[in-house]
């Protein structure tokens, strides 16, 4: 009889810490499978989150190169007149006679909304304070050139409308 | 005698190396300005090194003069300003101060001239000629016709402020034409009004006026004629008319010490333009006060 | 009581001082710069305008044109003062009243060129708030017949006055403010060679 109690504390015993086993097994699996899915629950928020920053990126990347295109188009359709525009300055200056000048003036007016367009001329520049020459008119910017040859400016800008025509000029001393 | 001999050798030989050193000075100015170009000019340009060196080395205007005397730009003619490294150095003072002397001027001998360079850089800012300080004067002899006979008239003018800036006013005319109206003898007894002539109502006033000839004898002792009121009436009256002007000079009392007078200078060389052409040392103010009354053409 | 009078007197003061000072605001050196260039250019566009005026190739009409650009550049009542070597009294003429004396000059082939050389003054300030200054410039001039029998020549030193003023104006709806420089009274002398 002793030795069946004796076993029998032996077993409890043992059954006791099988047991504490097995709940530490269990818990520590639960906790495992816990932890697990923690795991897996940060890693598709994770995956997520990246997911969402690629998106993001992708669009601001989109964003950007449509805006570059934007600003590309613009440029290309200012300096289209803007490069005409220079290359007239420089044959007005150039022209070896009175007639091809004025031949050349009267083709340049057609680039302008109107021949009374401002023309403005940066002589110095501190900040953002822009000092300016008289402002005068493109055809009498264009007569000056003619008759001066002097084609020392430099074009910084010119506005146009939405038909394309010049209706400021803003040139800069060099 | 040998020591006086051996004195004036080393006085001749000092100003021997100054004349050298002077010629070499603009010389140099002159060379090394041809050799920079300026701003490109549209038309067409002269090529002529000698003659653009001359005109490099020529005080084109007052203006340039004050620059240089006070060491305020470079050969090329553009300025320094504060801060920069040459501004009214001593240096450059000391070049510019050698070569703006009339060199044709014998009257002004080296002597003088090396106390006045030497006295100016000594002084530093006090000696800067400042355009607004006052103490300087034009006088411009030109030429008007009165009642149609050209006759010489001198405006003395100065520099005054007025309103937003500056303008040059006529502080005083001196014109020969105007002197034989108020010559008077005033050492003889001459012609007189009485002391007694108040208890007659003063009516040997009739008496006096008469002959027009001996008039400013009733004037006081301490009458002086104002050239400029009736400078300024004879033109209002219409009798007096302009016609040119035939030269103008400058007088400086801003020196402390020292009076100087400038003309302008139009020759071949490169001693030209605008160039002192007098130079007095004032030992004292009674000095300056007496040559300033002698170039007024004041008598009292 | 007495504080207070000498607090206002001392606003007072600082007020008229500030007031004064604007007035006679002094131009910077890189504004002066920028408005010597344009000064220079103007001066250049004048020496410009009077080789096209004095040269004989020049058509009546294109001459006129010019002439009337060349006026534009003067300020109102600008006269040039002429002397030479031999007549030393000054002959001063309206500057229209030159440019057309320069036109009907009794020579076949006239060159005018300009040495490259020029000094330019301080800017003052006029009574009147305009800035005034002083450009000189040097210029040669050689006039011959076609028979080549007559020919004169000469270097005359060019003071010319400018005046520079700062002014506004409006463009597309907004105020733009500039320099405006113009050209003045011109002392000419001939110099001696």
């Amino acid at each position: 009889m002793m030795n069946v109690i004796r076993n029998s504390s032996k077993v409890v015993m043992w059954l006791f810490v099988l047991m504490i086993c097995f709940t530490g097994c269990k818990s520590k699996k639960k906790a495992a499978e816990a932890a697990r899915a923690a795991e897996e629950r940060a890693r598709i928020e994770q995956e997520a989150n990246l997911r969402k920053q690629e998106e993001q990126r992708k669009k601001d990347a989109e964003e950007a190169a449509r805006r570059d295109e934007e600003a590309r188009q613009r440029e290309m359709l200012s300096n289209a007149p803007k490069a005409r525009l220079n290359q007239y300055f420089e044959s007005i200056a150039g022209s070896s006679n009175v007639a091809s000048a004025n031949s050349s003036i009267n083709e340049a007016l057609t680039l302008f909304a109107s021949p009374d367009a401002p023309v403005l001329i940066v002589i110095s520049e501190e900040g953002s304070q822009k000092d300016y020459d008289k402002p005068t008119t493109i055809r009498q910017y264009l007569n000056y050139l003619k008759d001066t040859k002097n084609n020392a400016n430099t074009i910084s800008n010119v506005q146009v409308d939405s038909s394309g025509k010049i209706t400021e000029v803003e040139l800069r001393k060099n | 005698m040998i020591q006086t001999t051996r004195k004036r050798k080393s006085i001749h030989r000092r100003a021997s190396t100054g004349r050298w050193w002077r010629a070499r000075f603009l010389y140099l100015l002159s060379a090394f300005i041809s050799a920079l170009g300026c701003l490109p000019a549209h038309g067409q340009i002269v090529n002529e090194m000698e003659d653009e060196s001359r005109f490099y080395a020529e005080s084109k205007q007052v203006n340039q003069f004050f620059r240089r005397f006070n060491g305020e730009e470079d050969e090329k003619g553009n300025r320094y300003y504060p801060g920069d490294k040459q501004y009214r150095s001593d240096r450059l003072r000391r070049q510019y101060l050698r070569i703006l002397f009339d060199e044709s001027n014998t009257g002004i001998n080296s002597t003088l001239k090396t106390d006045f360079v030497r006295d100016v850089l000594n002084n530093g800012e006090k000696s800067i000629l400042d355009f607004h300080g006052g103490n300087w004067c034009a006088e411009v002899h030109t030429t008007f016709t009165m009642n149609g006979k050209r006759e010489a008239v001198i405006l003395f003018m100065i520099l005054e402020k007025h309103h937003l800036g500056t303008r040059w006013v006529i502080q005083k005319v001196h014109a020969d034409m105007f002197e034989p109206y108020f010559r008077r003898d005033t050492v003889k007894v001459g012609q007189f009004l009485h002391p007694m002539s108040h208890e007659l109502d003063f009516m040997n006033l009739h008496k006096a006026f008469y002959n027009k000839d001996s008039i400013a004898q009733f004037a006081a002792k301490s009458f002086v004629p104002d050239h400029l009121s009736l400078f300024l009436y004879e033109i209002k009256k219409g009798n007096l008319r302009f016609q040119t002007v035939d030269e103008v000079k400058f007088h400086f009392f801003q020196i402390d010490g020292w009076y100087f007078g400038i003309s302008e200078f139009n020759r071949s060389g490169y001693n030209t333009g605008w160039l002192i052409s007098n130079i007095v040392k004032l030992n004292n103010p009674s000095e300056k006060d007496l040559l300033r009354k002698f170039l007024y053409y004041e008598t009292q | 009581m007495v504080k207070a009078s000498y607090i206002f007197t001392l606003l007072l003061s600082v007020c008229v001082l500030g007031s004064l000072s604007a007035q006679t605001a002094e131009i910077s050196p890189e504004r002066k710069r920028a408005i010597d260039s344009l000064a220079l250019e103007k001066v250049r566009d004048l020496s410009k305008y009077i080789s096209i005026i004095g040269n004989k190739q020049t058509a009546f009409s294109e001459a006129t044109r010019v002439m009337d650009r060349a006026e534009e550049l003067f300020a109102p009542e600008s006269e040039m003062g002429v002397s030479s070597l031999n007549r030393k009294e000054i002959s001063y003429y309206k500057v229209r009243q030159y440019f057309e004396r320069l036109m009907a000059l009794n020579y076949d082939r006239v060159t005018i060129s300009w040495y490259n050389i020029h000094y330019i003054s301080d800017l003052e300030r006029q009574p009147d708030g305009r800035y005034v200054g002083v450009v000189t410039i040097y210029q040669r001039f050689e006039g011959t017949t076609e028979d080549g029998l007559m020919k004169y020549k000469d270097t005359t030193k060019k003071d010319i006055t400018i005046y520079v003023e700062r002014k506004k104006t409006q463009i597309a709806g907004r105020i733009v403010e500039f320099w405006d420089v113009l050209l003045g009274d011109i002392r000419v002398t001939e110099t001696s060679s």
